[in-house]
């Protein structure tokens, strides 16, 4: 699987600098690209100045939390004893395929950054986590690491030096396990997928209470970079632009803006209704906010996830309300369980959004969703609780007028939300075939042969079943107007003589 | 010695030990704050978030439970940011919990609703989020009703932390999370040892006992441990097995000790009515608290003496007549507190029934002996071969109170035809003839009458006489029979032949000597108001069994004191005492305990019995009647119990039967104690119910003496 790369000059090439260039990840071909000389450097260095080049460079973490990479290299070379390197290359969210981007296409760059933290804080054993949906990765990474230690470049006497060290990978339980440095961690020790409060920092004491370098994939796969000349930051991002069928993945520098990022990547800014950073974890903004800075800050101070860089395009053929409740639906149920504002914060704002969906949603409902949120901010235990009450608040901040038409107007205007959509069937259309009332499962249709169908509006769920099978698409959604059609089935051909007599 | 610090709670100044949490401090000051997942035996995991408190000035917000009381803090608990988010709190645990309590067996011992009803607030605002699991009962013991589960997430802490079982978690499936087992498993499939810590700090209707395992009638602390409510003497079984399990015989021979001198007599011939209600049998079997008792008398090497207390002397003397189980318990604890006690036994030697009643194939004569001198050798005095037939003299002669404990000796007869023919005799009398190792002329052929453990202690003991023929037989059904299920069969094994539901008619003779007895079948029978047999006999023919010998087992009488001393006496010559006490009816200073109160019991009941006796003759005598000791140092149990690969299967051990030929040929131990590696094995079995005790009852919102005010 191959993802496509946006390989044209204004995509800055740092992390993905070898992306595209080798076939799959061949040990010798990456050694080619001068692969590993990062490391060959580090081994002639002392660990301290390892840890200053990184703490120059400014090198963040780039799994969310942006938290400074030198502070806790510095902090765990600091500590005694059995040290461990955790990194989590597994996906925080469904739908974000960069890191399997970055397994399938380049997995060395991280491993050697493991390598090279490992060297510079004293460690000599790495830990690499995926979820359990990840077998295929599995497999790519033991086989890279095989390689690796055929070559003399892991284990014992690495590079014909005195380094030794040595990666496992390890597999998680279920899909609790997300991105969330206490609860991988936790995961490793057999303990429960949730996260707990009063554990101690990792750096002094994490895996099994040892100090531990916990690192997303991405952050490690920057150092072998920060090690050369040019070093630029930048961040992988994810573009999805449903509505013009493109999904693409691309390297920027950190500190452009969202607006640019786009533009670089060849997706049309015009005709954005909204545009989400970090999926149900992040927020969504309007599109006068296109100019917001991609960097740690400027995301997370809006509200986004850095995290998680998927940015989604929602143009106007997409509800709001709609997304929304799908982003919920993701986050309550992927919810880890241990808070009431959490896992219940979540739910209800699920439960509250569909019944908007099914058109029964209520005034008061959108004050209750923002109390509910303002609440999760305040007390959810863990980032996620956070981010996932960003998103409601941001939704009600920006797009109150969606939900207005919903509630008061009893509308949905991108015709999405099933419970505002009404079927006629057309009379003049229909051949009194029968097809839709066999395939309605819900008896909503009423007709015999040769009459002119009619769908009973109280029956009918909006599922469109009956939409596909009609031979003369005469089943059409009732639009601004409504529709002049019979009350009960009449005979096919009447109804234009009786409308000739009006 | 840790530094205390100070805060200030609600303007109260409050002190507290450094590295208590918030809410500790608050609520050991007597000063309520809401919680729900907090429980003072768990680490906090601030899942609730109602113990919500605000820092004064700062305008943040912490959950007290998980957050460090400082020295200087300020915070105020129950501001109008604090509120809000307890209220909502609330609601949402409410949006998923049903709203009707009153159908809930936990009604009205419900935290949540304990909580709600403090908070003046519940659901209905917020929209409900349907749960419709229905309540899994396929495991023995508990009930797990996921619809009221709150997830506090206590029951896995305490599971996991507290006990280190790991069986309950938190369950990550395309539903969402829910509190449950990992893959669905059933409990015992999961490893959990039905110890009920989870049960027991489960703040809803969630994780509960099944109905009718918890006895509502008595105390909950004496209902959470079945066995030792049971046992008579309550000995603390939990923990003389927890004893074994770690291998510590010595301790365990303690443990049993604090509360009866019989050990290895209990170990080999208690009815052990503890293992009936034993709850490991609602898993599988039964633990083998008897077996594993006896194991551990052998092992009996008087450490205990160590600790044995014999208060100071009070001068008072007390008479004990009847050297039994019940006598001489109520000896060796009269005498532990301090008061001279002299026995008097109308027989050769000590022992009772245990000496002359029970067969030497059950109970052995050095068993019975060697268990009297540990008793005897505190400072007994006793009189053998002197019979008392009026303890009011007894009195006269200076003793300041005497007990009555010479239990149902006489066996009865049925009035039949031909019930006083020659060879026609009582069980009890072959019995004692036996254990005095007379010459008995055994008949070729015996027909007993009696269908329990006397009757059968009687043919078993006839077979190994060399009687080659016998029949047993009884009004009862096979399944009713008095005798328990392992005498009978054992009785099988060994060529005797029962034939239950019959009723006797008469006893054939030849004009002096027993030659038959004509029995008819029973179909079934009851005993009216006036407690006469009612029977109801089939049509089938009379039959006649050949015999040279009857035996009557049909029970056993006390015999009456000298009519001068105007007791009372009641059905089978019992002794009437006073309502609720052993005293004899009527008479001061004239005390009774055992058989000859209660007509025949098992041995555990004479002996306690004569505990209680102890007790009450103690403050008779001006003492404080407690006859507890302290046999080994209390140490405080250890919550954390662990994994055991199986533990739901493990299978109850039974002890090793001789093979019938040995068993038959002598009066050899029919059975042989556990070896070393069963017993360890079968006392890990046991679910130590007793540590749910140790889990502390959290106190509701009434108890404290501040509750934050209305704003």
């Amino acid at each position: 699987m191959r993802h496509e790369l946006n390989i044209n000059n204004a995509a800055t090439r740092v992390v993905t600098k070898k992306w595209g260039r080798m076939s799959g990840n061949n040990i010798a071909e990456y050694i080619n690209l001068g692969g590993f000389s990062g490391l060959e450097k580090v081994l002639k260095l002392k660990p301290e100045d390892v840890i200053k080049q990184i703490e120059v460079s400014r090198l963040r973490g780039k799994g969310g939390a942006g938290y400074p990479a030198g502070l806790k290299w510095r902090c765990c070379a600091g500590q005694t004893g059995e040290k461990y390197i955790v990194s989590n290359f597994s996906n925080c969210d469904n739908n974000n395929m960069i890191v399997n981007a970055m397994i399938h296409n380049d997995v060395y760059s991280a491993v050697e950054g493991i390598m090279i933290a490992g060297y510079a804080i004293g460690a000599d054993s790495g830990i690499i986590f995926l979820r359990n949906t990840q077998a295929v990765e599995y497999n790519i990474i033991s086989e890279a690491l095989e390689q690796m230690r055929s070559s003399k470049i892991l284990g014992k006497g690495i590079l014909k030096s005195d380094f030794q060290f040595d990666i496992q990978v390890v597999m998680g339980k279920n899909n609790a396990e997300k991105g969330q440095e206490i609860i991988i961690l936790r995961s490793l020790e057999g303990l429960s997928p949730v996260t707990v409060c009063n554990r101690p920092h990792a750096a002094e004491a994490g895996l099994n209470g040892k100090p531990t370098l916990y690192h997303s994939m991405e952050t490690l796969a920057s150092v072998p970079a920060i090690l050369e000349e040019g070093y630029i930051e930048t961040k992988i991002v994810q573009l999805v632009d449903t509505e013009n069928d493109i999904t693409l993945i691309t390297e920027v520098a950190i500190g452009s803006s969202i607006g640019d990022v786009l533009e670089r990547a060849g997706i049309p800014t015009e005709g954005i209704k909204a545009f989400s950073f970090g999926e149900s974890m992040g927020a969504i903004f309007p599109p006068d906010r296109l100019g917001i800075l991609l960097d740690f800050d400027g995301i997370n101070n809006a509200g986004g996830a850095f995290g998680n860089a998927v940015i989604r395009i929602l143009r106007e053929k997409e509800c709001l309300v709609d997304s929304v409740m799908h982003c919920y639906e993701v986050s309550s149920v992927e919810c880890c369980g241990r808070c009431v504002f959490g896992r219940m914060g979540t739910a209800q704002i699920y439960e509250t959004l569909k019944d908007i969906t099914k058109k029964r949603g209520k005034v008061d409902d959108l004050d209750c969703m923002r109390e509910i949120a303002e609440a999760m901010l305040l007390v959810s235990s863990c980032n996620q609780g956070k981010c996932a009450a960003q998103m409601i608040l941001s939704v009600l901040d920006f797009f109150q007028n969606e939900f207005d038409m919903h509630i008061r107007r009893k509308t949905c205007e991108a015709q999405v939300c099933k419970g505002y959509r009404s079927y006629y069937i057309s009379p003049e259309a229909c051949d009194g075939c029968g097809k839709c009332l066999a395939k309605c499962q819900r008896d909503a249709i009423e007709g015999e042969d040769d009459y002119i169908h009619v769908i009973v509006q109280d029956m009918c769920d909006s599922c469109a079943d009956c939409v596909s099978v009609c031979p003369n698409k005469a089943i059409r959604i009732v639009g601004e107007s409504t529709p002049k059609i019979p009350d009960s089935p009449i005979p096919v051909g009447s109804w234009k003589q009786s409308r000739r007599r009006r | 010695m840790k530094e205390c610090i100070s805060l200030k709670i609600d303007d109260k100044s409050v002190r507290c030990k450094k590295g208590s949490s918030i809410l500790n401090a608050a609520l050991m000051a007597g000063i309520y704050i809401p919680h729900l997942c907090h429980h003072p035996n768990l680490p906090d995991h601030e899942a609730c978030k109602l113990c919500v408190v605000e820092m004064l000035g700062q305008g943040t917000i912490v959950a007290s439970c998980s957050t460090e009381a400082e020295n200087g803090m300020e915070l105020v608990t129950n501001s109008p940011a604090v509120q809000k988010i307890r209220n909502l709190s609330i609601e949402l645990i409410f949006s998923e919990h049903p709203a009707d309590c009153t159908s809930c067996p936990k009604y009205l011992k419900c935290e949540l609703q304990s909580v709600a009803q403090f908070m003046g607030l519940r659901g209905g605002r917020l929209k409900t989020v349907g749960k419709n699991i229905s309540s899994d009962t396929r495991n023995p013991l508990f009930v797990r009703d996921m619809n009221r589960c709150i997830q506090c997430g206590r029951c896995v802490r305490a599971c996991e932390e507290v006990r280190g079982v790991k069986v309950l978690d938190y369950c990550h499936t395309e539903d969402g999370s829910s509190i449950g087992i990992p893959d669905n498993k059933l409990m015992g499939e999961a490893g959990c040892r039905f110890c009920g810590a989870c049960v027991e700090v489960c703040p809803t209707g969630s994780l509960r006992d099944k109905e009718g395992i918890i006895n509502d009638t008595v105390p909950y602390e004496q209902a959470l441990v079945p066995c030792q409510l049971k046992c008579p003497a309550h000995i603390d079984i939990p923990r003389y097995i927890r004893k074994l399990a770690k291998g510590e015989i010595e301790d365990a021979v303690a443990v049993i000790r604090e509360k009866v001198p019989f050990p290895e007599t209990l170990g080999l011939i208690c009815n052990h009515s503890c293992e009936d209600v034993c709850r490991r049998g609602m898993v599988n079997q039964p633990v083998s608290i008897c077996s594993l008792k006896r194991y551990a008398a052998n092992f009996d090497s008087g450490s205990w003496k160590k600790h044995r207390i014999v208060k100071q002397q009070t001068g008072k003397r007390v008479a004990v007549i009847g050297a039994g189980p019940a006598g001489l318990t109520t000896a060796y604890y009269l005498c532990k507190q301090g008061h001279h006690v002299v026995v008097f036994e109308r027989k050769n030697i000590a022992g009772g029934m245990l000496q002359f009643g029970i067969p030497k194939y059950r109970l052995s004569e050095d068993i019975v002996q060697r268990e009297i001198r540990d008793i005897l050798d505190i400072g007994i005095e006793i009189k053998c071969n002197t019979n008392i037939t009026n303890p009011k003299l007894l009195l006269v002669e200076g003793f300041d109170a005497v007990i009555a404990a010479t239990g149902a000796q006489c066996g009865s007869v049925l009035p039949i035809p031909g019930y006083t023919s020659e060879g026609a005799l009582t069980a009890i009398g072959i019995l004692e003839a036996t254990a005095r190792k007379e010459d008995i002329k055994i008949g070729k052929r015996v027909f007993i009458i009696g269908g329990g453990n006397v009757a059968f202690d009687c043919a078993r003991t006839l077979k190994r006489l060399g009687c080659e023929s016998i029949d047993l037989a009884c009004l009862e059904t096979r399944e009713c029979m008095q005798a328990s299920a392992e005498e009978i069969e054992e009785a099988f094994e060994e060529g005797i032949r029962v034939h239950p539901c019959k009723t006797f008619i008469r006893i054939v003779t030849d004009g002096k000597h027993v030659t038959g007895v004509e029995t008819a079948n029973v179909d079934s029978f009851t005993f009216d108001e006036n407690n006469k047999l009612q029977l109801k006999i089939t049509a089938e023919e009379n039959h006649i069994y050949d015999c040279d010998m009857v035996i009557f087992a049909v029970g056993q009488q006390s015999e009456t004191f000298d009519d001068v001393c105007g007791f009372t006496v009641g059905k089978a010559n019992t002794l009437v005492t006073e309502p609720n006490s052993c005293q004899v009816l009527g008479s001061d200073a004239i005390f009774a305990a055992g058989d000859i109160i209660t007509g025949t019991k098992f041995v555990i009941s004479a002996i306690a019995a004569g505990r209680d006796a102890a007790i009450e003759v103690d403050q008779f005598l001006g003492g404080q009647g407690n006859i507890d000791e302290m046999l080994l140092d209390r140490n405080e149990q250890e919550p954390f119990i662990g994994r055991i690969a199986g533990f739901d299967k493990l299978e109850r051990a039974s002890e090793e039967l001789l093979p019938v030929s040995e068993r038959i040929s002598g009066f050899k131990q029919t059975t042989k104690a556990y070896p070393d590696k069963t017993a360890t094995a079968e006392a890990v079995r046991c679910l130590q119910c007793d540590l749910r005790r140790d889990i502390e009852k959290v106190k509701f919102w009434n108890s404290y003496d501040a509750v934050p005010s209305e704003e």
